[in-house]
């Protein structure tokens, strides 16, 4: 079984950004590179399908205008086989849509039974690419999975996803391609000997022309405006709790 | 693009919104997106045309309606109500062939989101994700605002005038209004080839128990984070919630310590949330935290250390031990529901 598992190089999640006045791109230095969240997700959950039996190889494909290191070494130390980096100019800006066509032209000779990428990506937060490829491959999608399963025969795979008001499960026969929300089971993380194991992977990498850019057109990226009032109340519960439901105007009011 | 095929209803180019239905009944998320569609239609002097997956019925229709759609399109399938993505696609497609909309909206609901994103693509339609904002400009170019980077950053995406715009909207936020329709539409039903599409099937839906609302829609969320201490402290949460009506959330601190099931955590790698009202309770603030709240009307934030930043982006904030503020508060909201 051959799983692709798409990977994308997004901005420390867990840092403030800031924009320069006018810029329409958060300012990057002092930001550590990470993996993608969901993409990580994505990458466990196809390492516990071998991890439970399945013989399969394990791809990662990254799409990128900067220079990777640290994610993509951490995907291959997680347990992917080997990756495939199709590179961008830098400063080349990839809609989601044109993401999504670079990445099935990929795909597609490779020929996987599944592919497996993240339900968004915490950069565009567009979730457009998994929707995509599943269209331009002409594949049947299951959005929003928590876990994955194939079954004895390597023909199907059962996933459990997480649906507003209720979980649902689906079934589908590979080729299929599954996005991917947290779960139960957290990534893994690497051994020391996996780290250093890592390092000898195959990684091919590929210059990629950019394709025009597609509307909607970023004209404006700026950090949200901050209106709260930030009143706090001390004093022994009781009477903190009164000051705080005497404003007709406060919490009382969306009761 | 530009549509192909020459149009079915006449010149005018409708905003379409594919509608997303539950237990036979329009969503709240799809009427809030029927009520923006209406008002874009106004300012591009056309209608609205809803499509419903599914066999026509008298309560949707009159619901759709009154949130201004002037045409409704049923399209029932042979398979029943449930079609894939991929068949979704394709019948909206052809939908969009026949009627060459000016604009398609759609809830960015997880219903909403992977549709959309096919249809998009299958369309060759730029699309605008979980969208929280538009303004169609005196020059025709719609401009819309969105979160990205997890929701720490807004950013502002234009439409040109002779572009298609396609947009998710993010749900909670927009006003389910009234009157905005007469209540009467024409109403077309459409049989539409069966869809080619490879599909997944559904095969079990895993109902939640009957008091645990669901996080993404409720209008009350009361949430915990480190401060908990432990599974037993949601407890006190939970009763909270229970006097309110609030659905229970969780900070990702909470979840991976596994004192809750992940599906109530909110944030960047949760749930994002609008509700009318959120109760922060024992939640520092980290900005993953932030992001997936910072769209919620008004935020009341409970904790015992002064210094935690979430107080420096709630509306109001309680200085306090949790455990004694929160059974304090119910407590009182208790009382005051018996008295009214």
């Amino acid at each position: 079984m051959r799983i692709i598992v798409c990977f994308k190089q997004v901005p420390d999640t867990s840092a403030r950004l800031r924009v320069e006045p006018g810029s329409l791109e958060p300012h990057r230095a002092g930001l550590l590179p990470v993996v993608n969240p969901y993409d990580e997700f994505a990458l466990e959950e196809a390492l516990r399908l071998r991890d439970s039996g399945h013989e399969a190889e394990i791809i990662l494909l990254t799409l990128v205008t900067e220079p990777v290191d640290e994610s993509l070494f951490h995907g291959l130390a997680m347990g992917a086989d080997r990756a495939i980096v199709l590179r961008l100019p830098a400063g080349t800006a990839s809609a989601p849509l044109v993401t999504t066509r670079i990445l099935a032209a990929e795909i597609e000779p490779l020929r996987p039974d599944l592919i497996f990428c993240g339900e968004r990506a915490v950069d565009d937060d567009a979730a457009q690419v998994g929707p995509g490829l599943a269209e331009m491959l002409n594949l049947p999608q299951i959005c929003g999975a928590e876990r994955a399963e194939v079954d004895e025969t390597g023909r199907m795979i059962r996933a459990r996803c997480r649906r507003p008001s209720a979980g649902e499960v689906f079934t589908s026969d590979l080729p299929c391609l599954v996005s991917f929300v947290r779960g139960e089971s957290l990534p893994r993380y690497p051994s020391l000997d996996d780290v250093f194991n890592a390092g000898d992977k195959p990684v091919e990498t590929r210059e990629i022309t950019p394709a025009d850019a597609e509307p909607p057109q970023r004209v404006a990226l700026l950090a949200p405006r901050e209106t709260r009032a930030g009143r706090t109340i001390e004093g022994e519960p009781e009477d903190a709790v009164e000051q705080l439901l005497s404003d007709p105007d406060g919490m009382v009011s969306f009761l | 693009m530009a549509w192909s095929r020459s149009s079915e209803a006449g010149p005018e180019r409708p905003v379409m919104v594919p509608v997303e239905l539950h237990q036979a009944s329009v969503t709240r998320s799809s009427l809030e997106t029927l009520g923006q569609a209406t008002l874009l239609a106004q300012e591009l002097e056309t209608s609205v045309l809803a499509v419903v997956l599914g066999p026509e019925t008298s309560t949707v229709a009159s619901t759709v309606t009154q949130q201004g759609a002037q045409r409704l399109l049923f399209c029932p399938s042979d398979s029943g109500a449930t079609v894939g993505a991929g068949g979704f696609a394709e019948l909206l497609a052809e939908v969009a062939e026949r009627f060459r909309p000016s604009g398609i909206l759609m809830a960015a609901t997880p219903w909403g989101q992977e549709r959309a994103a096919r249809l998009a693509t299958r369309l060759h339609l730029g699309l605008a994700s979980s969208v929280t904002a538009w303004n169609l400009g005196e020059d025709g170019k719609l401009e819309v605002s969105r979160p990205v980077y997890g929701g720490r950053l807004v950013e502002q995406v234009e439409f040109d005038r002779q572009e298609i715009p396609f947009l998710t909207l993010r749900p909670g936020l927009f006003p389910v209004a009234e009157g905005l329709g007469n209540g009467r539409a024409e109403t077309v039903k459409l049989d539409l080839p069966p869809t080619t599409a490879r599909t997944a099937s559904l095969v079990e839906t895993i109902l939640r128990s009957e008091n645990e609302r669901p996080l993404a829609e409720a209008s009350v969320v009361v949430s915990g984070g480190a401060g908990m201490g432990g599974p037993e402290g949601f407890r006190v949460l939970e009763e909270l919630a229970e006097a309110v009506g609030a659905a229970v959330g969780a900070s990702r601190a909470a979840v991976d310590s596994g004192w809750t099931e992940p599906e109530r955590q909110v944030g960047q790698t949760g749930t994002v949330v609008s509700p009318d009202l959120y109760i922060a309770c024992g939640i520092s603030g980290a900005v993953q935290h932030r992001a997936g709240i910072r769209t919620s009307r008004f935020i009341v934030a409970i904790n015992i250390d002064p210094q935690a930043p979430i107080f420096r982006f709630a509306d109001v904030g309680i200085v306090g031990d949790l455990f004694q503020v929160v059974p304090a508060l119910t407590a009182e909201l208790k009382q005051r529901r018996v008295h009214t």
